[in-house]
């Protein structure tokens, strides 16, 4: 846990100096006050945390690796991201209804099929179409639509 | 008071308000019964189903799912041994074991009784403690406002997470998104970076969405989890019939639980886990058959499941009345109360007394559906924990994308929720928790308004600090932030002494 702290730590210290720069350089001076107030709360904050685990560290064994996942979860979880950014562009290129269902059955397949393949693609189906009925037909709200549904 | 009482009761059996707190509770139940799922992602994904509801109706649905949640976590917690919702985990203690010895019917009434009782009793905490705490908020002045933030977030920040400094990041970087938007007194744009959808500040329900369901989906995808049910309890549970003794079996028990669960709900940053066990350790105490605690005492069952659904009407309280959410999912029903026009306050008990009081005794419904269901339906509930993960994962991405987008039918939305998720998960890699992130973003505004009125007129941080010590309130709340920040010390010290003891 030590090492996931002074990373951890070290990239708020970070953000917060970003964040204490931009407030200084993009925002008029009336308004500068509170977000730097913030910001040097939270960088004390962070300084803080580092020098706790340091401190702590002593006492207890720093075994846990920053990234926790394996090979096989990593490239599910890479898996799942690339899936999510196609989702997203196509969904404004073909339409909500199509591409979900799509989407629906390529995460459940590509993610270790657990079941029925019949079961999955009724799923895929059922879910999204549901969805798309409930929020166009009965509450009148429009979903991203493209050359198709 | 009372007449607004009458008409919320009137209001509240309306077809629609009916139906909302049956579909509420319901799928509260589907959500709790879901291992890998949290009260507050399934709250969060289904805020959208509320756009185009009546405000009540969507008040109602939302405070359904909330309670059928708590309920839901025990029929997992009894039927798996694993229990739906942290809350649930005292439950788990006897109802495994019952279930062990063939008794899974009278553990799942028992839940569904005390559950009742426990949503029952704090429904009246509710009505009678609400209004009186909200004429009170009417006494704060910019310096209370702004430490009612502050206390907020602090005490969320030390109670509900390991590492009291992790948690005060986590808040303090929600107070620093507050920031983006207009400027509360100048009106000058913040780090808006030209996107009109950022000049009203962070869209609170996309945030949400994304910082609870994006990072619960990567854990549903990575950790696979396979559950044992064992199909002869289960049989069981079919062939049984509930009587009406069941649901008046410990009376002493399901009214000192619930006293103990509305309390802790009252108190920001303590939720059900909290309330359960410490319910559960009292009901231990005064119980004659102490020794069956945790081998299957159905006592045990009845303790922490009402005290863990009393937490649900008590943590209502001062979000309703003081604006501030005790816990992540009443956090995202503030968002879901601000996203239908309303502000937490006097003004719910004065201009909107007929909605907030039919808004209550929908809230009574709901407790009465869960009770239902969970006697005649929780044998059809067990089932849900078969549901394939990457099913459950697919299916809150797409009802995310969804929510996110339908407000303003904007894909701006969707990126901002899909951003949120990368920093939840990023949170949670480093093991900080979001729920003080949203906190601070919610009272970020609050804080912000509060700390700069006061600084106008007391000129500068000195006059500040010296004119919140002479208010009485605010003092108070200043004291009560400093014990906020003192309670993980003495716990840290009174768990050493136990360690060496």
């Amino acid at each position: 846990m030590a090492r996931k702290n002074f990373v951890a730590s070290a990239i708020w210290l970070l953000l917060f100096v970003i964040f204490y720069i931009m407030s200084d350089t993009m925002l008029k001076e009336q308004i500068q006050f509170y977000p730097k107030l913030i910001c040097i709360f939270g960088a004390a904050l962070s300084i803080i945390l580092a020098l706790q685990t340091h401190f702590k560290r002593a006492k207890s064994e720093d075994s846990s690796p920053i990234w926790e996942y394996d090979n096989s979860q990593t490239k599910k979880l890479a898996l799942t991201i690339l899936l999510i950014s196609i989702y997203v562009f196509l969904i404004i290129k073909i339409g909500f209804l199509i591409t979900s269902i799509v989407f629906m059955f390529a995460l459940i397949h590509l993610m270790g099929s657990e079941g029925n393949i019949k079961v999955e693609l009724a799923v895929s189906v059922l879910f999204p179409s549901v969805i798309y009925f409930v929020f166009v037909y009965l509450f009148k709200f429009s979903l991203p639509t493209g050359f198709l549904i | 008071m009372w007449d607004a009482i009458l008409l919320g009761i009137s209001n509240a059996f309306s077809f629609n308000n009916i139906l909302a707190a049956f579909a509420g509770t319901f799928l509260g139940i589907i959500i709790g019964g879901l291992p890998g799922l949290t009260p507050t992602m399934g709250m969060a994904v289904l805020i959208p189903l509320t756009y185009g509801m009546d405000t009540v109706w969507a008040l109602i649905f939302l405070v359904g799912i909330y309670a059928g949640c708590f309920y839901g976590g025990s029929i997992s917690a009894t039927l798996i041994n694993t229990p739906g919702t942290p809350a649930a985990a005292a439950t788990a203690l006897d109802g495994y074991p019952m279930t062990q010895k063939g008794m899974a019917y009278e553990a799942l009434t028992e839940s569904a009784c005390a559950s009742f009782w426990g949503g029952a009793l704090s429904f009246i905490a509710l009505i009678f403690l609400s209004p009186a705490l909200a004429t009170f908020s009417l006494r704060f002045g910019f310096e209370e406002k702004f430490w009612m933030a502050f206390f907020g977030i602090c005490i969320i920040a030390s109670l509900s997470t390991k590492s009291m400094v992790k948690g005060l990041i986590s808040g303090t970087f929600g107070l620093f998104l507050a920031v983006v938007g207009r400027d509360i007194m100048y009106g000058f744009p913040r780090f808006t970076f030209g996107i009109p959808s950022l000049t009203g500040g962070i869209p609170l329900v996309p945030a949400l969405i994304g910082l609870f369901s994006i990072p619960q989906i990567f854990y549903l995808i990575t950790n696979k989890s396979k559950f044992i049910v064992d199909w002869d309890a289960l049989e069981k549970v079919k062939n049984s019939r509930p009587t009406l003794k069941d649901l008046f079996r410990y009376p002493i028990i399901y009214l000192r639980s619930a006293l103990i669960g509305i309390i802790v709900g009252i108190i920001p940053g303590a939720g059900g886990n909290v309330a359960s066990f410490i319910a559960y350790n009292q009901s231990k105490m005064y119980s004659k058959n102490r020794e069956e605690y945790g081998y299957g005492c159905r006592e045990g069952i009845a303790s922490s499941e009402a005290a863990n659904n009393a937490v649900t009407g008590g943590s209502l309280i001062p979000m309703l009345t003081l604006g501030i959410p005790g816990n992540a999912v009443t956090a995202v029903l503030l968002s879901a109360l601000i996203l239908h026009g309303l502000q937490p306050g006097i003004s719910l008990f004065t201009e909107h007394a007929e909605m907030t009081y039919t808004f209550f005794v929908g809230f009574l419904v709901a407790n009465v559906f869960m009770l239902l269901i969970g006697v005649f339906g929780a044998k059809y509930f067990a089932k849900l924990a078969l549901t394939p993960t990457n099913i459950l994962a697919a299916s809150i991405l797409v009802l995310s994308i969804v929510g996110s987008y339908a407000i303003k039918g904007s894909m701006i939305d969707v990126y901002i929720m899909l951003a949120f998720g990368a920093i939840g998960f990023f949170l949670k890699m480093f093991k900080f928790d979001t729920t003080p992130a949203i906190l601070g973003l919610i009272l970020g505004n609050m804080a912000e308004e509060g700390l700069r009125q006061s600084l106008l007129f007391s000129h500068g941080l000195f006059g500040f600090f010296k004119t919140s010590i002479t208010r009485p309130i605010s003092l108070v709340l200043i004291l009560l932030t400093l014990l906020s920040l003192f309670i993980p010390l003495i716990q840290m010290k009174t768990s050493k002494k136990t360690n060496i003891m």
